[in-house]
C-alpha cells in the first residue's frame, strides 16, 4: 500500500519535472514580451534595461538554470506584476478560489450523484427525461451566459449577493454556482449511465431474484459500479474545474488563482505562470493519486489485479 | 442491404427520442450544407446603420441583426458548417487518440508502458487548460486546423482516462478470460472485446463534448483566440455578443440556444446508440 | 454489509478531500447546499470583518486597466499607473480648471536670461509619505531621474535635462541641448517628484513614496490600497474619505454590475451599450468625457508595400471614418481631423487629412500601379480585443471598407500582450490598430514618438518631419508654436500619411448618485481627494 503511494508520488514528481519545463520552453516562446506590458509604450532602451533586468537576455538554457537553483533555496521567482514574490503572490489568493471550489464541487458531485440516481431508478420515465435534459442545459449552457445572467438577476436586480470581488463567503456563492452546474450535469448523467448498466448486470438480476428489495439491490450491487467510472470522470474533470476557475473568477472579479493565472500569462508574467502551473499541476497529481488508491479499495477486480494490497 | 435499412427503422421506431435526435441533427446538417440557398442574407453583408435590431421585427432580419448590422439568422447558418466541420474533427481526433492510448495503457496495467501513458496524460490533464491554449494558439495561429488540434488536445485525456478504468475492469472479466482461454491474442481482445465493451463508458460524453468544444470554441473568440474573421462559427457569433448580453442578449442568446438544441439532439442519439451497443443494456 | 460502509466511508472521505482542504470549509459548503441561492448565515456573521462598501470611510473605484506598469513612475507609461501615481505622488506645478498654471509643490517658476533655464523655488514644510522633507535635493534628482536615457517619460520632455540646487528650497533646471524648451512647464505639471533617497537607493521599483494627498499602503489580488495623508501641505486639498481602493476589474459588465450592486462608487471605461442601463438606475449616474486620447490605425511604413505612400494614402481614404463614428461608436468618439485630440494643448484642424472617399482610394491604387488593388498583396491588419472598445467590431467594417476598393485584408485579432508585442514589432504586419492617451498632457508625447525617425510604431523616417517637429519644441511660446505646428508640421504629416487618425475616443465614467467632486481630466486623471461620499 504505502509502496503504491510512494511509487505515485514519484510519478508524480515526473510528471511536474515535465510540466516545469514545459511551461518555460513554451511561454518564452509565444510572442509577448513582459518588458513591453510593464513599460507600456517607451522606447526600445526602457525595454532593453528591463529585459537585462528581469534576466531575459540569457539564453532559455542559462534562464531555466537559474530558475531551478533558486527554486532549491525557496525562490520561485518574483513578478514583475504583483511586485511580490511569486510565492507570496500565490499564498494571497489561493485562499479565495479553494473556498468557491469548496462549495462548487461538494455541492456538484452530492446534486450529480442525487439526480442521477434518480434518472436510473425511474429510467424511462418522465423524471428521467426531465432529469437528463436539466443536466443537458446545465452543461451546454455558456457559462459566461450564466454568470452574468445570475449577475444581473440576483445581485444587482434582488441584491440578495454581492456581483464581484470577494469579502466573505456570501461572494463566492455565484461564482460556485455558476462552476458547478455544468459538472452537476456532466455528473448525473455519468452516474446515470454507469447505474443503468450495473443493474442491467447479471448479479443484479440474480440478487433480484433472490427477492432482494430493487432500493437494497441499488445500494449494495449496482452503486459500487458507478464508482470506479464516476472517479475517473471526478478526476477528469478537474482540468476543466480550473480552466473555468480562470473564466469565471475573471468575470465575477473573484480574487482567486483563476484569476491571477489569467491575468499572469496574458501579460506573460513568467515566474507567476510558470508558479502556478507547477502549483495546479501538484495539486492535481495529489488528488489523482487519491482517487487512483481509492479505485484499489473500491474494486476487488483492480485489486485482484494488483495482486492484494 | 434492405435488411439493414429495415432494422435501421425498426430501431428508430422503437426508439422515438433518438429519431427525434437524428431528425434535429439532419436539419442542421442540411442547413450546414445548404448554407447559401437558406439564408436569407449574406452573412458579411453589413450595414451600421441597422445594428442591434431585435429579433422577430423585420422580416428580411428574422433574428436581428448584430453589432454592425448583419444578419444574425443568416451568420448562424454558416457559423454552424465551421463549428460541425471544426468540432466533430476535434472530438474525433481526440477520440481516436483517447481510446488507443486508454485501451493500450489499460492492457498494459500495471506495467512501464502504462505508466509512461498515463505520466502523459497526468501532464495533459494537470496542465491548466486556457494556459495551454494560449500558448498553443499562440504558437500555431489562429486556423481551423490549429484550433481544432488545440481542442483535440483539450479533449483526449479524459478519455484515455476513462477508457483505461474500464478495460482495467473488463479485462478481468469473464468473457476476456473465456477468450483468453480459447486463445485469443492481446490485440484481438482489446479490438474486438474491449472496443466493444469500454467504448460505451464514453460514448454518452461523447456528444456532450461536441457542444462543450462549441462552447470553448466561442470563449476562445471572446479573448480573441479563436476562429478569426471572416471565418464565421457558431463560437464566434456567439462570442461576438459577448459585450451585449445585458443590452442585446439576442446576439448570444440565438446561437446559444441552436448550441443547447444541438446538445440535447446529440445526447439523445448518443443515449440511444449506448443502449443499442451495451451488451450489459441489451434485454 | 461491510462492504457497504467501506464505500460509503471511501465517498465520504474523497468528498471532504477537496472540501476539507479550506480547514472546515466544508459546513459552509453544506449550508450553501441547503440554501441554494439563499442567504447563508456563514456569510452574515463575516460580514463586519470586509471593509465597508457604500460606507463613508472606504471609496471603491474600479480600474479598467490592471496596475501592470512598473512602480517607479518613470519606468512606465501604463495608463492605470499613471492614474494612481496622479493621487499618490504631487508635481511641482498644478493646473486649474482653466488649464492655467498655478503653484503646486514649487511656489514659484522663472526663466533665467538665457531663455531656456527655468529657476524653481520649493514649497518649506512638504512631507513625503515616509515623513522626509521635500527640497530642492528631491525636484532635481526628480527632473534627472525622469529625463534619463532609459527613462520611460523621457520621450515627452524631449531629452536629457541638468540641474543645480542653488540651495535648500531653490534649483534650476535646463535642457542638456542648452536650446528653448517648448513643454518643460507643463511637463513640471504632468510628471512626479520623486524623493531623491528612494532614486539613489533603489527603492522606486518597491513601493510608491510621493507627497501626494493619498499614502499607498499595499498593493494586493489587483486592488491598490490608499489611505489620507495626515501631513499633506495643502490642507484644503487634502482627502475627504479616509480610505480608498482602487481596483483593476477587466470586464465591463463586471464593473457595472458591482456599481449597480453599491459595491464600487466610481467605475471607468463604461461600454456604450452599458449606458442605457445607467439611465434606467435611480441609484447610478454617468459621465461623458473627451479624453486626449487618438485611435490611429498604423502602417509599418518600412515593410512591402506600406513603404509607398500612394496605398498609405489610398487606405486612409478607402476607412469609412463616419460610419464608424456615428453607427459602431454609436457617438461616443469624435472624428479625427488633426494628429492630435480635440481636447490637446496643439489642437489645430489638419489640413488636407484623408476623408472617406472611395472613389479617390481606387484612383490613388491606380496611380500606385495597382489598379482594383491588382498586384497588392493581402495586407496582415492586427487589432486587439479586451481593452479599447469596440476594436473587433470596427475593424471587420475597415476590413469591407478595403474590400470594397480591392484591397484584400487577413483581420488578425490578438489578446492584448500579443496585439501589444505585434505593435511595437516592425513587422510584425502592415498594418495595426492603437490609441494612445497622452499620459504627459503635452502634444509631443504623440507627435515626438509616433513622427520623429524611426517612429515608435510605424517605424517611418523623414528628415523633414524631424526638423519640423525640432522647431516647434524648441518654442516656448504656445501661440507661436501651434501655428508652428499647424503650418509646418501637420502638412508634411498630412503628406507622408504614416498614421492615420481614426477618431478621438470619448469615455463614459459610471459612479453613484452620492459622489461628489468629480473631475475628471482630459488626461483621464482623476483627483481622488476631492471626491466625497454624501
Amino acid at each position: 500500500m504505502l509502496s503504491t503511494v510512494i511509487k505515485r508520488l514519484l510519478q508524480g514528481l515526473v510528471v511536474i519535472v515535465a510540466v516545469m519545463v514545459v511551461t518555460f520552453v513554451l511561454l518564452r516562446l509565444i510572442p509577448g514580451d513582459p518588458a513591453r506590458t510593464m513599460a507600456g509604450n517607451a522606447s526600445q532602451e526602457v525595454i532593453d534595461a528591463l529585459h537585462e533586468e528581469m534576466g531575459l537576455n540569457d539564453p532559455i538554457p542559462i534562464q531555466f538554470f537559474n530558475y531551478v537553483k533558486n527554486i532549491f533555496k525557496g525562490d520561485l521567482g518574483y513578478s514583475y506584476f504583483c511586485k511580490d514574490d511569486v510565492s507570496q503572490v500565490i499564498a494571497g489568493s489561493y485562499k479565495a478560489t479553494l473556498i468557491m471550489v469548496g462549495l462548487a464541487l461538494p455541492s456538484a458531485v452530492f446534486l450529480g450523484l442525487l439526480l442521477g440516481l434518480l434518472a436510473a431508478v425511474f429510467h424511462d420515465t418522465v423524471v428521467d427525461r426531465l432529469i437528463s435534459s436539466v443536466s443537458i442545459l446545465f452543461q451546454s449552457m455558456p457559462n459566461y451566459w450564466v454568470a452574468i445572467m445570475l449577475i444581473q438577476i440576483v445581485a444587482v436586480r434582488y441584491k440578495l449577493l454581492p456581483a464581484s470581488g470577494y469579502k466573505d463567503v456570501k461572494s463566492a456563492i455565484l461564482p460556485a454556482i455558476v462552476l458547478g452546474l455544468p459538472l452537476a450535469g456532466v455528473f448525473a448523467r455519468n452516474v446515470r449511465v454507469n447505474m443503468l448498466g450495473g443493474m442491467q448486470q447479471n448479479f443484479s438480476k440474480a440478487a433480484k431474484a433472490r427477492g432482494v428489495p430493487g432500493f437494497k439491490i441499488l445500494m449494495e450491487y449496482s452503486f459500487r459500479d458507478i464508482l470506479v467510472p464516476f472517479l475517473t470522470l471526478v478526476g477528469s474533470q478537474l482540468g476543466f474545474l480550473v480552466g473555468n476557475c480562470l473564466l469565471i473568477e475573471n468575470l465575477f472579479g473573484y480574487p482567486g488563482i483563476g484569476l491571477q493565472t489569467l491575468n499572469a500569462i496574458l501579460r506573460r508574467d513568467y515566474f507567476l505562470v510558470q508558479g502556478l502551473v507547477v502549483m495546479l499541476s501538484i495539486i492535481f497529481i495529489l488528488l489523482n493519486t487519491v482517487i487512483d488508491i481509492s479505485y484499489l479499495y473500491l474494486d476487488p477486480r483492480i485489486r485482484k489485479a494488483q495482486g492484494g494490497l | 442491404m434492405a435488411e439493414r435499412v429495415r432494422r435501421f427503422f425498426r430501431f428508430c421506431k422503437k426508439n422515438p427520442s433518438f429519431t427525434v435526435g437524428l431528425v434535429i441533427m439532419v436539419l442542421i446538417f442540411v442547413l450546414a450544407v445548404f448554407a447559401e440557398w437558406i439564408a436569407p442574407n449574406d452573412p458579411y453583408l453589413n450595414n451600421p446603420k441597422i445594428k442591434l435590431m431585435a429579433p422577430f421585427t423585420d422580416a428580411a432580419y428574422p433574428l436581428g441583426t448584430d453589432y454592425i448590422g448583419r444578419c444574425l439568422l443568416s451568420r448562424m447558418i454558416y457559423g454552424i458548417r465551421t463549428s460541425m466541420v471544426l468540432c466533430l474533427t476535434a472530438v474525433a481526433g481526440a477520440l481516436v487518440l483517447g481510446i488507443g492510448v486508454g485501451i493500450v495503457s489499460g492492457m498494459a496495467y500495471p506495467g512501464r508502458m502504462d505508466s509512461v501513458l498515463m505520466r502523459i496524460v497526468d501532464v495533459q490533464m494537470g496542465y491548466p487548460f486556457i494556459v495551454l491554449v494560449i500558448i498553443l494558439i499562440s504558437l500555431f495561429g489562429q486556423s481551423i486546423p490549429s484550433l481544432a488540434l488545440v481542442l483535440a488536445l483539450s479533449f483526449w485525456a479524459p478519455y484515455a482516462r476513462n477508457i483505461r478504468g474500464s478495460t482495467m475492469i473488463q479485462k478481468e472479466a469473464d468473457y476476456i478470460s473465456a477468450a483468453k482461454l480459447m486463445g485469443a491474442g492481446n490485440r484481438r481482445i482489446a479490438t474486438k472485446y474491449l472496443g466493444r465493451n469500454v467504448l460505451p463508458g464514453i460514448l454518452p460524453v461523447v456528444p456532450m463534448d461536441i457542444s462543450s468544444a462549441i462552447v470553448i470554441e466561442s470563449l476562445l473568440s471572446y479573448m480573441g483566440l479563436g476562429v478569426q474573421p471572416p471565418i464565421i462559427s457558431l463560437g464566434n457569433v456567439m462570442g461576438d455578443g459577448k459585450n451585449y448580453i445585458s443590452t442585446n442578449w439576442w446576439i448570444t442568446a440565438m446561437p446559444g440556444f441552436l448550441i443547447v438544441i444541438m446538445a440535447i439532439a446529440l445526447t439523445l442519439i448518443g443515449d440511444a446508440l449506448h443502449k443499442q451497443f451495451d451488451p450489459k443494456l441489451r434485454n | 454489509m461491510k462492504k457497504r460502509l467501506a464505500l460509503i466511508l471511501a465517498l465520504a472521505l474523497f468528498v471532504m478531500s477537496f472540501a476539507g482542504c479550506g480547514g472546515g470549509k466544508d459546513s459552509e459548503g453544506e449550508q450553501a447546499e441547503t440554501g441554494g441561492a439563499g442567504e447563508s448565515k456563514a456569510g452574515e456573521t463575516e460580514k463586519a470583518e470586509g471593509t465597508a462598501s457604500g460606507g463613508g470611510d472606504t471609496l471603491v473605484i474600479l480600474s479598467s486597466g490592471a496596475f501592470q506598469g512598473a512602480w517607479d513612475p518613470t519606468g512606465n507609461t501604463i495608463l492605470s499607473n499613471k492614474h494612481l501615481e496622479w493621487n499618490v505622488f504631487d508635481r511641482a506645478i498644478h493646473k486649474d480648471a482653466e488649464g492655467n498654471y498655478v503653484p503646486g509643490l514649487c511656489e514659484k517658476w522663472e526663466y533665467q536670461e538665457d531663455g531656456y533655464t527655468l529657476r524653481l523655488y520649493v514649497r518649506r514644510g512638504v512631507k513625503f509619505h515616509d515623513g522626509s522633507d521635500l527640497t530642492a535635493e528631491d525636484v532635481a534628482a526628480s527632473v534627472e531621474w525622469t529625463t534619463r536615457l532609459d527613462s520611460a517619460r523621457v520621450g515627452d520632455w524631449g531629452g536629457a535635462f541638468k540641474t543645480n540646487v542653488i540651495d535648500d528650497y531653490t534649483v534650476d533646471i535646463w535642457p542638456e541641448s542648452e536650446t528653448p524648451s517648448a513643454n518643460l512647464v507643463d511637463m513640471l505639471t504632468a510628471d512626479a517628484i520623486l524623493s531623491s533617497d528612494d532614486i539613489a537607493n533603489g527603492t522606486l521599483d518597491t513601493t510608491l513614496n510621493g507627497c501626494g494627498a493619498y499614502r499607498f499602503v499595499k498593493y494586493e489580488n489587483e486592488t491598490c490600497y490608499l489611505e489620507a495623508f495626515e501631513d499633506y501641505w495643502d490642507p484644503e486639498n487634502a482627502a475627504k474619505v479616509k480610505y480608498c481602493e482602487y481596483k483593476y476589474v477587466s470586464e465591463p459588465a463586471t464593473r457595472l454590475a458591482a456599481l449597480q450592486t453599491g459595491d464600487a462608487h466610481l467605475i471607468e471605461r463604461v461600454d456604450i451599450e452599458q449606458v442605457d442601463q445607467i439611465e434606467a438606475d435611480d441609484a447610478i449616474e454617468y459621465e461623458k468625457v473627451y479624453v486626449d486620447e487618438q485611435k490611429y490605425m498604423i502602417f509599418k511604413c518600412t515593410q512591402d508595400v506600406m513603404q509607398e505612400e500612394l496605398v498609405r494614402k489610398a487606405i486612409s481614404y478607402a476607412i469609412d471614418r463616419e460610419t464608424i463614428v456615428n453607427d459602431i461608436m454609436g457617438g461616443y468618439g469624435v472624428l479625427a481631423d488633426s494628429y492630435v485630440s480635440h481636447v490637446n494643448n496643439m489642437y489645430a484642424p489638419a489640413e488636407g487629412i484623408p476623408t472617406y472617399a472611395p472613389e479617390k482610394a481606387k484612383e490613388l491604387l491606380s496611380q500606385a500601379g495597382y489598379p482594383g488593388g491588382e498586384g497588392l498583396p493581402v495586407i496582415k491588419y492586427i487589432t486587439s480585443t479586451g481593452f479599447y472598445p469596440k476594436t473587433k467590431e470596427y475593424a471587420e467594417y475597415i476590413v469591407s471598407n478595403l474590400n470594397d476598393v480591392g484591397i484584400q485584408v487577413e483581420l488578425v485579432v490578438m489578446e492584448s500582450a500579443a496585439w501589444e508585442a505585434a505593435l511595437y514589432e516592425e513587422d510584425s504586419c502592415l498594418m495595426v490598430d492603437t490609441g494612445w492617451m497622452n499620459v504627459g498632457g503635452d502634444a509631443n508625447f504623440i507627435l515626438g514618438s509616433h513622427y520623429r525617425t524611426r517612429g515608435r510604431c510605424n517605424f517611418s523616417s523623414y528628415a523633414e518631419v524631424d526638423a519640423a517637429l525640432d522647431k516647434e519644441s524648441a518654442i516656448t511660446d504656445p501661440k507661436e508654436r501651434l501655428a508652428c505646428i499647424e503650418k509646418e508640421l501637420f502638412p508634411l504629416l498630412v503628406e507622408t500619411n504614416t498614421n492615420m487618425p481614426l477618431f478621438d475616443s470619448v469615455q463614459v465614467y459610471g459612479y453613484v448618485k452620492n459622489l461628489e467632486g468629480l473631475d475628471i481630466l482630459p488626461t483621464s486623471n482623476i483627483n481622488f481627494a476631492k471626491l466625497s461620499l454624501k
